[in-house]
């Protein structure tokens, strides 16, 4: 079973969002880096881009596929993770921790009241 | 969807799935990469039961085969196989083939899950001033492709008494010991006789067989295999892909299709044009002395991948599209294949847009590997 974390949020394209001071830094979940295998590329923006909600801003893939990224809130990159871009096998290794992907200076802090709950994306990983 | 006699096996190794062609097919166990790197140095099996299997029987089958199938089955013996197409009279190719000749009467053919039901219905009607029967055992046979350069020695193990080695590339042969052991439990046995059936074939560009069981014992032959077998690896279908892709191997649909040819995907060798016809002939013809595109393999510079569909560019001109593409298990580089435009046909140096950016790439020659 892939895990899920009780104190982050989701959105339905399977990243989570962590408060971290003024910022939320950026994922993907345990289940996605387990449903897409090896992690072999990641495509990240830029510190300054700014980003609208839904909006891709970026792309992770493995050997057999390619997923979109997309921003589960609106706001301004403030820190891209390097790692992840020349290791990225450290998304599946630690998708919650060391595979964090950007960190983002919310537009509004309450978009993020628009995500789901650990429970809410529990429901949505076994499709209920 | 459909399932082969394999899938609670593939559930219970924690087989992550993807829908193939209607068919839920394990897409890999453990980790693609490792599967990939385990059938190049070692040797693994793939549940391939989804692909179809005809037969053309009678005492016309090597002239209807002649007749529809791109390459010559004249010079072949008992138990000898051949690669090939079935082509629509403009050339199109509705499938690519492997026909295994069983007996002067009677040709085996291995047709690719997607292009059962067409190809069947093809041959059919295609037989009409044939004195032959086409007969679709695609639901009797289950396959198995056991891939790498240990697949000799771990098949003499399996089935010591058959003379495993002696069976040379691109033939086939009966499987005695599973006859033997099988054949009175048999429920349904296959009307030719031939319930069991290996050859030396493949599509991952290593030595290996491809076993053609009944569906019903299936279960029984996997798992002696997993069991009796050290070191084989049950691998999914994306490392078959990323396999057959390293070797230059052509996917139907991706590289070859009813609107992409034999000819401009650059397997020419595999029609006989010395034939006196067959199907697509003369489009053949024709398109070989008018090329209008051309199959390239070429390799990223940088670290991205190419997929399927991205768009082929050389100097801001868009020039055509990759068939296939994917990051190189054994090279570590995204590297693909591509039709451009045959006015093109000399570029050395492309690009590929991958999202919003080019990326250069270089031609290269394949196999890749």
């Amino acid at each position: 079973m892939s895990e899920i974390k009780n104190d982050l949020k989701y959105s339905s394209e399977h990243e989570w969002v962590k408060i971290e001071g003024d910022d939320v830094a950026i994922g993907i979940t345990d289940h996605a880096q387990d449903s897409l295998g090896e992690i072999v590329f990641v495509e990240l923006p830029k510190v300054g881009d700014v980003l609208e909600k839904s909006s891709i801003f970026g792309a992770v893939e493995s050997t057999k596929s390619v997923s979109d990224l997309y921003s589960p809130i609106a706001g301004v990159v403030t820190e891209v993770n390097s790692s992840v871009e020349s290791e990225p096998e450290i998304i599946n290794s630690s998708p919650y921790d060391n595979g964090w992907m950007i960190k983002i200076n919310p537009e509004n802090i309450d978009d993020l009241d628009t995500l789901l709950d650990s429970k809410g994306y529990k429901d949505l990983v076994d499709g209920k | 969807m459909k399932v082969t006699p394999l899938f609670e096996f593939h559930k219970n190794m924690n087989a992550k799935f993807v829908n193939f062609n209607g068919w839920n097919m394990p897409v890999w166990f453990e980790d693609l990469k490792q599967e990939h790197l385990h059938v190049r140095s070692s040797v693994g099996v793939f549940d391939v039961s989804h692909m179809g299997e005809v037969e053309v029987v009678g005492n016309m089958a090597e002239e209807f085969i002649n007749y529809t199938f791109t390459n010559t089955v004249s010079d072949l013996n008992d138990g000898q196989a051949r690669y090939g197409f079935f082509c629509n009279n403009e050339g199109g190719v509705i499938d690519d083939v492997i026909i295994y000749r069983l007996s002067i009467d009677r040709f085996f053919i291995c047709v690719n899950a997607g292009n059962i039901a067409q190809v069947f219905e093809w041959l059919n009607s295609t037989s009409v001033n044939f004195d032959i029967e086409v007969k679709n055992l695609t639901d009797f046979y289950g396959q198995l492709a056991i891939q790498g350069p240990d697949a000799v020695k771990c098949i003499s193990n399996l089935f010591s008494s058959s003379n495993i080695d002696a069976i040379k590339k691109y033939s086939i042969s009966s499987i005695i010991e599973l006859e033997d052991r099988f054949k009175q439990k048999l429920k349904s046995p296959c009307p030719n006789g031939y319930n069991f059936l290996i050859a030396r074939t493949g599509y991952t560009g290593e030595d290996g067989f491809e076993l053609f069981v009944p569906n019903e014992v299936l279960p029984d032959i996997y798992s002696s295999l997993l069991e009796q077998v050290k070191n084989i690896k049950p691998c999914g279908l994306g490392s078959r892909d990323t396999l057959r892709l390293e070797k230059g191997f052509p996917l139907h649909g991706n590289e070859l299709s009813d609107k992409l040819n034999p000819i401009e995907s650059n397997l020419s060798k595999f029609v006989d044009f010395s034939k006196p016809d067959f199907i697509g002939k003369n489009s053949l013809e024709l398109i070989s002395q008018n090329r209008t595109s051309t199959l390239i393999g070429f390799k990223m510079y940088e670290k991205c991948i190419p997929r399927s569909g991205y768009k082929i560019f050389s100097n801001d001109s868009e020039i055509g599209y990759v068939t296939s593409g994917t990051f190189s298990p054994s090279l570590q580089e995204g590297i693909g294949l591509g039709v451009i435009s045959g006015n093109f046909s000399e570029v050395t140096d492309i690009e590929v847009k991958i999202r919003s950016d080019k990326k250069k790439a270089k031609r290269s020659a394949y196999p890749f590997v």
